[in-house]
Order: structure tokens, then sequence, then C-alpha cells
């Protein structure tokens, strides 16, 4: 007799509850891959900005609908956290027109397409296509919106103003940069952003949804946090060790005693960070150590920097009584994205009278 | 059109007034037109009620609708109220130029200006009583027995006004200085530089002074170009200073677009050179916010440079 409650077979396969996190570590390792086959940058950036095409693509094709993850009050608090994050980087960071305002600008898109479908878009939406509760919290949220808007807007620009010639000076560099994305952010999205912050979790009656709209889910929420995550783990990358590449090498025939030439890299960061770099000769005759090239003030320059800004401290060149040569070069390196990250690098070269490399890199 | 609607569009009249391209300096009234947007903006929220600023729970159906509706409306005018100053703003750029000679390209930065920010929080504040003062049927009606307490808003008006000219007085002045070496002049056998400097009063609010002027330094004398009224340098051959002429892109004894919108101005400049060859440029004004020359004040920006071009002093 065939027993009344039908036992189901497990699946051999079953997607497994990690995927957002198996997404984002897929995503990762190609980038750090191509970083380290030296796959040029506007590759890397174009790639990124396919995957990120393709996850807002991944988004909207999600059903709005009670008991997805975006009808969840903590996930849409998080989401508007983070467009103010991008807002506030835009408004101290980055040019709108540089490598990192671009990748800030298309985090950007891709957090708005998230609020759309966050908030069923019931903020921009005809008074006869919302209900009463929609209609109450819609506007709740534009008279606390606009509330924000005047403070934010009208409250930054009247301190930088008043505050010093210096803040005036500031909030004229920033008007023909970010401020203006923020300021247009604000005002098309600030309603939508206050809807997502205020309205309480979607609860349905409806049973859980398939098994193939879960599987769809959970990929579309890896892939956006692929996308938002990976711009912020690879400047975090800034922190980790640095990586240094050193050559000397005697050089024969020159005239000026003996010479050796030095090379020496020092990379920091993956993919986003920089490169400092040493090529010189020096020489020694016994009595004094002297550059013959590569020591100058104007070879104080990163070899590369890629969303990051570096900034020459220290670039000198002395030598002692005993003769014994000194060259220092310092940089520091600040992030783009994350502009209260930053590192100092360091390269020196002491060379002694005699020829003997004291200190290097 | 009712009473309500003509109180917005006068509010408007006076806004754009504010904002408008031309005249490029409003000559102390900007002062004026901001206490009249006060009163306005007063006198129309005594008649909505102040509704826009009212809690919810003491609001009829009515007026609740007639209140989000506005709030969502007051986001649409805002923006087309900023995109408003924007292109003004660039008016105001070519209308300046053509007017009057721009300031150095080393000038301190101004990039709204007291009129704009005026305006900016003027829009801000006001947007949703307007819109509310706009589509209301009638006006809210006070009961009798708080007619003398219903004007007692407007006091904020004088009170304003007498604030203004505290702070105007006693906030300190302040400067803004850049200069530019090599500048955008080049003479033979000698160096020249580009220095610009501005002095205001009540943080943006009052008056300002301006310090334009390209001086140049041969090694004998430094000495100011492009003011022919200024006496001619000695070690500078008759016939090369003849060449020169008055260019006020380079020495400008004016005060330019933005300063005197707050305070009328007037101000003088001198130029002295010692027998050490080193120049002493000093512009001396006077200050004042209100009629009658109350509140004035005396302002100096001074700019000392030797005749091999170090500065001494500026500011």
């Amino acid at each position: 007799m065939i027993a009344s409650s039908v036992r189901r077979l497990r699946p051999v396969l079953r997607p497994p509850a990690s995927w957002p996190f198996a997404v984002f570590i897929l995503v990762l390792l190609i980038l750090v891959g191509a970083s380290a086959t030296r796959i040029p940058l506007s590759v890397a950036f174009a790639a990124y900005a396919l995957f990120v095409a393709f996850t807002i693509r991944t988004v909207r094709r999600l059903p709005v609908e009670p008991g997805i993850w975006l009808g969840r009050r903590a996930v849409r608090r998080g989401l508007v956290a983070l467009i103010a994050l991008v807002c506030l980087d835009f408004a101290i960071g980055p040019a709108l027109l540089s490598g990192a305002g671009a990748l800030l600008f298309l985090l950007l898109v891709l957090c708005d397409v998230a609020l759309g479908r966050a908030t069923s878009r019931i903020a921009s939406a005809r008074e006869d296509a919302v209900d009463e509760r929609q209609e109450a919290l819609r506007n709740r949220a534009f008279r606390a919106a606009y509330a924000v808007f005047a403070l934010a807007i009208g409250g930054s620009v009247l301190i930088a103003y008043v505050w010093s010639p210096d803040s005036r000076a500031w909030m004229a560099t920033r008007l023909s940069g970010g401020a203006i994305l923020v300021f247009l952010q604000l005002l098309f999205f600030l309603p939508a952003m206050t809807v997502a912050w205020m309205e309480p979790d979607r609860l349905g009656d409806e049973p859980a949804p398939a098994r193939a709209r879960r599987g769809l889910e959970r990929l579309a929420m890896g892939m956006v946090g692929a996308a938002v995550l990976l711009p912020i783990v690879l400047s975090l990358t800034l922190l980790g060790p640095f990586r240094t590449v050193e050559h000397v090498e005697p050089i024969v025939g020159m005239p000026h005693g003996s010479c050796q030439y030095f090379h020496a890299e020092k990379q920091v960061g993956i993919l986003f960070g920089a490169t400092q770099a040493l090529n010189a000769v020096a020489c020694s005759d016994g009595i004094r150590a002297e550059e013959a090239w590569g020591l100058n003030s104007s070879d104080c320059l990163p070899s590369s920097a890629v969303f990051v800004e570096v900034l020459s401290t220290r670039c000198s060149r002395t030598t002692d009584s005993n003769g014994t040569l000194r060259f220092v070069y310092s940089a520091r390196v600040r992030s783009s994205l994350l502009p209260f990250l930053s590192r100092d690098m360091v390269l020196n070269l002491e060379l002694a009278r005699d020829g003997r490399v004291v200190r290097f890199p | 059109m009712s009473v309500d609607q003509r109180l917005v569009l006068a509010l408007l009249a006076v806004w754009l007034l504010l904002i408008a391209p031309y005249p490029v300096s409003l000559d102390g009234w900007a002062v004026t037109l901001v206490l009249a947007l006060l009163t306005l903006d007063v006198v129309l929220g005594m008649r909505t009620g102040w509704l826009a600023f009212a809690r919810g729970g003491r609001l009829d159906e009515r007026e609740a609708a007639l209140r989000d509706r506005a709030f969502r409306l007051a986001f649409r005018l805002a923006a087309l109220g900023i995109a408003t100053m924007l292109v003004t703003g660039y008016l105001s750029a070519i209308v300046g130029f053509f007017v009057e000679h721009q300031p150095s390209p080393v000038g301190p930065p101004n990039p709204i200006g007291a009129r704009g920010i005026a305006a900016l929080l003027e829009l801000l504040a006001i947007a949703p009583t307007a819109v509310i003062a706009w589509l209301q049927p009638r006006p809210v009606q006070q009961p009798a027995s708080s007619w003398r307490l219903g004007w007692l808003p407007l006091l904020v008006v004088p009170f304003s006004a007498l604030l203004w000219l505290l702070a105007v007085n006693a906030l300190p002045p302040r400067s803004a200085l850049a200069h530019r070496v090599p500048g955008g002049l080049s003479m033979a056998d000698a160096t020249c530089g580009d220095f610009t400097a501005r002095r205001e009063t009540g943080f943006g609010f009052g008056g300002a002074i301006r310090l334009q002027v390209a001086v140049c330094w041969n090694g004998h004398q430094a000495f100011a170009v492009g003011d022919t009224t200024l006496p001619a340098p000695a070690s500078l051959p008759a016939e090369e200073h003849a060449g020169f002429r008055m260019d006020p892109g380079l020495t400008n004894c004016r005060p330019q677009s933005g300063d005197s919108d707050f305070g009328r101005i007037t101000q003088g400049c001198t130029e002295t050179i010692d027998q050490d060859g080193t120049m002493h440029y000093q512009v001396r004004g006077r200050v004042w916010p209100a009629a009658g020359g109350l509140g004035a004040r005396y302002l100096r920006l001074e700019l000392t440079v030797t005749r091999d071009g170090r500065i001494v002093n500026f500011g």
C-alpha cells in the first residue's frame, strides 16, 4: 500500500544558500586574476560596467511582491544608507569626469534601479495607481523628504558660503564636480529613498515564492552585492602589504668610478592602487658617491595610479660629509573612492663612498 | 484671480528681480528685496494658516490633501526655480563681461554670491506655502479674537532688518586673497604678476571692496600697470609708458558684480613708489548698508611689492 504522504525525492543538485557569497567571490577572483595577468584597466572597467548592466537587468526581472528581499525594511534601509554614502563620496571625493567618478556613477545607477524595485515606484506613481495605505505613506515621505532636501541643500550652501573664504572656494570646486550629481540625486530620488526608509516590512499571505524565483532572487542579490562590494573591497586592498621588487646591477665602462644600476618597484593595492618606481644609476669613487641619473626631483613620479591619488610628500637627494649619497622618495597614496584611506610609501637609496649599498629600497 | 494668487505672483516678481542678470549690481537694494520677500512670506503664511508647517492631527481631510499635494508640487517647483537660477547666473556672467570687465582669473571665487544664496533659501522655504496659497480656494478664516495676535509675525521683518544691520557692523571684515606670478601681462626686462583681493563685511551679506592690480618689477621699481591715472614710474621710459592704456582687465579700482548688492560702496585707489623702488598700492573704501550712511564701515586693502618682486604686505 502506498503511503498517503508522498515522499519527495531530494534533488541531486540544490541551489546552495550561500549563492550571493559565491557570486561575489567568483567576480572578485576574476578581477584579481585580470590584475595579475595585467589586462588593461580599460578592459576591466568595461567588464565591470557590463556586469553592472547585467545586474540591473537581473534585478528588473525580479517580481516586486511580499517576501522578496527588497521587501524587507532592513535591506531597504541598507540600500538608502549606501546611496547616502555614495552621494557623500561624490560631494567630497572624485571629480565627475574621472575613472572613480564613473565607477561611483555606475553604482548610483544600480542603487537607484534597486530602489525603484524596492518601493514599487510608488513615489512617482499616479494617484489612481496607489491604494490608501501607499498614498498615506507617500505623502508622509514627501513631507519628510522636502524638509531633508531643503535643510541639506540650503544648509550646506549657506554654511559653506558663510564659514570662510576657503569653504567658499571649496564650494566653487565642488559645484563644478560631483555635487551637481548629488543635487540631482536628492531632487529626483529623495522621496523614493524616504519611502524605502519608512515603509515597514512587506508581509504577504501567499506561500513562499517558487524555487526558481528564489534562485533568481539569490542570484540577483549576489550580483548586486558583488557590484557594490567589489570597488569597496578593491579600495580596501590599499591597506594590504606592500609588494616590492628590487634589482641592483653593476655597470662597467663608466668614467665616474664604480657605478651601479638600481631598479625598485613598490606596489600597494590590488587593481586599485599605485606603483612607485625608482630607476637610477649612482657611482662611487672612494671619496664620495654621486648620482649619474635618475635621482632628481623630476624622477619622483608615480609609475601608475589606479583609482587612487598620489601626492609626493618628499623627494630629496643629499650627500653627507662622509660622501654617502642618500635619496628619499616618499608619497602618500589616497583612495579615490574611500578618501579616508591612505598609505605612505617610501623608497630609499643609501650608497656609501666605497660603493657599498647601505640601504635599498 | 484671488488675492492669494496675486500675492504669489508678487512674490515671484520680487524673487525674479533678485536673481535677474541685469542690473549686474543692485547697489545696496538687495536687502530691500529680501525684506520685501520676507514680508510676503509672512503674509502668505498667515493667509494659509501656516498649513505647510501644521501637524497632521489638527487638519481636516481637505487641508491634509491640499498640504500633501503642495509638498509634491514643491519638489518640482524647487527644481524649476534652481534651473532658472542657473540660467540667470550664466546670463549674469555674460552681462557682467560686457558691462564691466570680469575679474582676474586668479580672483577669489564667488560661485553663487549673496544674492543667489538669499534667493535659494527663499525658494526652499516658501515653495510649499506658495503652492498652498495658489491652490486654496479661500484664505484661512482667523478667529476674531486672534486678529491682533495674527499680525505679530510681521514683526519678524523689522527684527530681521535690525539683526542684519547689527551683523554687518559687528562681524569682523574678512579678506580673500589671490595672486599669480608670472601673470597675464608680459613686459620686456620686467616680471609681472596679477593680484586680486576682496574684503567683505557681514560675512558676504554686507558690501565689499576689491583690489585688482597688475604689478611689474624690473629690479629698479615695482609699479602698477593698466591704470593711466596712477603716476608713471620713473624707471620706465616715457615712450614705453605712453604705450600703456587703461585696461580694467589688468587694474581696476571699481567694485564688481556681487560686491555692492547688499551695501553701497565707494572706493579709491592710490599708488606710491618710494625711493627704494617699493610700490605701495592701497584701496580705501566706505561701505554703508542702509540709507543715510547708517552702519557705514571703512575698509582698506594694501599691497606692497619690492623692486625685485618680493611681496612685503598683501591684505
